[in-house]
């Protein structure tokens, strides 16, 4: 059973690539792949259930600390033009 | 315990699927953030409740409660970013850069 929504979620996520692939502006493609790094952390942690290996936990650890800091640099970069504390 | 995790996993998977294929099927990029925070907030929740039901030993509950608090703050976080970004960019506030 934990593996047919495993699959789910692993279908669902080609159309977050399309997305990613066919998106307008680069915001769309940001998005997308914000979507798609919480989709991965999604499914490592049902992975470590559904093989009953506890070291996929700390491996969705790291994805979800690098997923963060990419978007919000990116945002941060767009908005202030450079990484200077407060000139736009 | 087993079922009722079953149910929350189905539940958020729904979820997921769902803010998913919203996010290939909206037309606007505002309207695009809220598939997105579908799935960061309702599909992560749903699931991570499901997990807890089957999790054994408490540094797996442990685990799992810290990266649900801090995937839930990150993600609606880089959200309000990126929103706020593209809006001060259509306002014209900020000089427009090549980025497409």
């Amino acid at each position: 059973m934990i593996f047919i929504i495993l699959g789910l979620i692993a279908a669902s996520l080609s159309f977050v690539i399309a997305r990613a692939i066919t998106g307008p502006t680069g915001y769309d493609r940001i998005l997308a792949a914000n979507t798609f790094g919480t989709n991965v952390i999604i499914i490592l942690c049902i992975l470590a259930f559904a093989v009953d290996d506890m070291g996929y936990l700390d491996v969705a650890f790291v994805y979800g600390i690098l997923n963060f800091v990419c978007t919000l640099t990116i945002a941060r970069l767009r908005i202030f033009s450079n990484f200077k504390k407060g000139k736009k | 315990m087993d079922i009722l995790g079953i149910i929350l996993l189905s539940l958020g998977a729904f979820y997921i699927v769902s803010g998913n294929f919203g996010t290939w099927r909206f037309k606007n990029f505002f309207v695009r953030l809220h598939p997105a925070g579908v799935t960061d907030s309702a599909g992560l929740i749903f699931t991570f409740l499901g997990l807890l039901c089957f999790a054994g030993t408490n540094l797996v509950i442990i685990k799992l409660i810290i990266l649900l608090f801090l995937t839930l703050i990150a993600s609606t976080t880089a959200c309000h970013a990126l929103g706020k970004a593209k809006y001060m960019e259509d306002k014209g506030k900020v000089k427009a850069s090549k980025m497409d």
